[in-house]
């Protein structure tokens, strides 16, 4: 299976470079300015923790329903053909090239309390996903399902459909051919499209203070926290920063090789 | 091959890169704090209109943001801001001339559209089934909002801390919360009912405005500020909704 590449010319190695070193001077600013004899009291103190806890519980619910969703979709998307099946996929894509701030309002008057449908909720439960961790997850998936949706319709379109047809005609039903044929043959994408989605989800900003507002414990998830410290403690916001950095890298570093990285074998 | 790639990056990107040149309009930065981007904006028109070679940009965001803006070494010829605190901090790091007092401004208690839950004044912002958006610690709305509050003894129910005063009214304008504390002037096109907070328990918030007077166009920037309080500078502030200084 390995193919060999010729090099690149020198013109591309020296634009590549060029790249590598945009994305590592902010991060080595950052570094540089951090004020790291306070990073352990920031990390320790209680509001960090807060926001820390609500953004892992948060970005990893908004992962998880995404996965729940979004295969179903990616699915549909992927082996059937309905008219304007173009026109839906870019409306559940769309969120993924939008500011933000405008998937935030769009939620704010849709599921917002006196929003179109959100009314409902409230005349008939008193319920409101703005300011609760409810609303937090809803912005989260609304930014985050279509990094999945995306990566796994374009695992499944590659994947040969030849063995989930042998399976059913075997006898499997669609959900077993699914998941005992399918899915293995695709578990790369599977797993790069749920850490995209949570990845997306733990950083998410812009959606999350428009339509779920910013409350300690409840809504300020930590990519709020730092940017509200920014303001009245610079130090603080760079040493959240890092903590969000350094979460992110963990975890994207821990599946890079095993699956992000899947058919390039070395 | 080669040049043709060159010969794109610089249709692309020359005129980004490249400056105008051969163009003698001077441009004047001015930083507003938010509440008074609809003011500055019908007067950006007002003065582009008597100084034809003048592009008046006008930069609004919370006066925390602008006067962080300002002390990180942000270009700024004009600096208008919501309270002293501010433009103090934005005074240490630039040599403004002294402040004079642009206008004024009071509080009053804004509700969704029909006041769903019935709020007629302060004492009801405790009430648990009233939801009050605020803004963050350093906006200065919220330090107005916070001593209003503490004077006549009210430990409001905040459920949110926006990050300027339009988050407030958009909170409450869309009905997620049920009430917020915002200046007068932001009732101005903004779809919620406001309650009045009396006379005695309300205050009055006055912006300093200031030129750089180190900038290179100090004399524009002092035009600029004299503009504010001319006549017609102060027509359009009142029907802003502001008071005079």
């Amino acid at each position: 299976m390995t193919r060999r590449h010729h090099a690149p010319p020198r013109l591309a190695r020296a634009l590549a470079t060029i790249a590598v070193i945009f994305f590592c001077l902010p991060f080595i600013g950052l570094l540089w300015k951090t004020p790291w004899s306070r990073v352990l009291d920031v990390f320790g103190d209680a509001d960090s923790r807060g926001a820390l806890w609500l953004s892992m519980r948060t970005s990893i619910a908004a992962a998880l329903l995404s996965l729940v969703f979004g295969v179903p979709l990616a699915w549909v998307l992927a082996t059937t053909s309905f008219r304007g099946r173009n026109l839906v996929r870019a409306l559940c894509l769309i969120s993924m090239v939008l500011p933000p701030v405008v998937g935030g309002i769009s939620l704010l008057f849709s599921l917002g309390r006196s929003g179109l449908f959100g009314r409902w909720l409230d005349d008939w439960f008193g319920f409101q996903f703005t300011f609760s961790a409810w609303g937090v997850i809803v912005a989260q998936v609304f930014v985050a399902m279509p990094f999945l949706v995306l990566t796994v319709e374009s695992a499944l379109r590659q994947a040969d459909p030849r063995f989930a047809e042998a399976a059913r005609s075997l006898g499997a039903s669609p959900w077993y051919a699914f998941r005992r044929v399918t899915a293995p043959s695709i578990a790369s994408a599977l797993i790069a499209g749920t850490v995209l989605a949570w990845a997306r989800a733990f950083g998410e900003f812009g959606a999350t203070i428009t339509f779920a507002g910013n409350y300690p414990g409840t809504t300020r998830t930590l990519s709020i926290e730092t940017y509200v410290s920014l303001e009245s403690d610079p130090g603080r916001a760079m040493a959240l920063s890092v903590m969000m950095i350094g979460v992110s890298f963990v975890v994207l570093v821990a599946l890079r090789d095993r699956w992000l990285g899947a058919g390039e074998r070395r | 091959m080669r040049s043709r790639l060159v010969a794109t990056l610089l249709v692309a990107f020359g005129p980004i890169v490249i400056p105008a040149c051969g163009d003698d309009t001077t441009t004047l930065r001015v930083m507003a704090a938010s509440s008074l981007s609809g003011a500055f904006a019908d007067m950006e028109t007002a003065f582009e209109r008597e100084n034809p070679n003048v592009d008046v940009v006008v930069i609004t965001a919370s006066s925390s943001t602008l006067a962080g803006q300002i002390v990180d070494g942000a270009d700024v010829d004009v600096f208008a801001s919501a309270d002293d605190t501010q433009f103090a901090r934005a005074a240490d790091a630039v040599n403004f001339d002294p402040p004079r007092v642009l206008a004024s401004n009071s509080l009053v208690i804004i509700v969704p559209r029909g006041n769903p839950r019935m709020v007629e004044g302060l004492d009801d912002l405790a009430r648990d089934d009233v939801l009050v958006a605020t803004a963050t610690d350093d906006v200065p709305i919220r330090k107005y909002t916070d001593r209003l509050l503490e004077a006549v003894g009210v430990t409001a129910n905040f459920v949110t801390f926006e990050a300027n005063v339009s988050g407030i009214v958009t909170k409450v304008s869309t009905g997620s919360a049920d009430a917020g504390i915002v200046y007068a002037s932001d009732l101005i096109g903004a779809d919620v009912d406001a309650i009045t907070i009396p006379a005695d328990d309300n205050l009055t918030v006055t912006y300093p405005i200031a030129a750089n007077a180190d900038s290179s166009r100090a004399d524009l920037a002092r035009r600029w500020v004299e503009f504010t309080s001319s006549e017609e500078g102060l027509a359009i502030l009142g029907a802003r909704g502001f008071a005079a200084p």
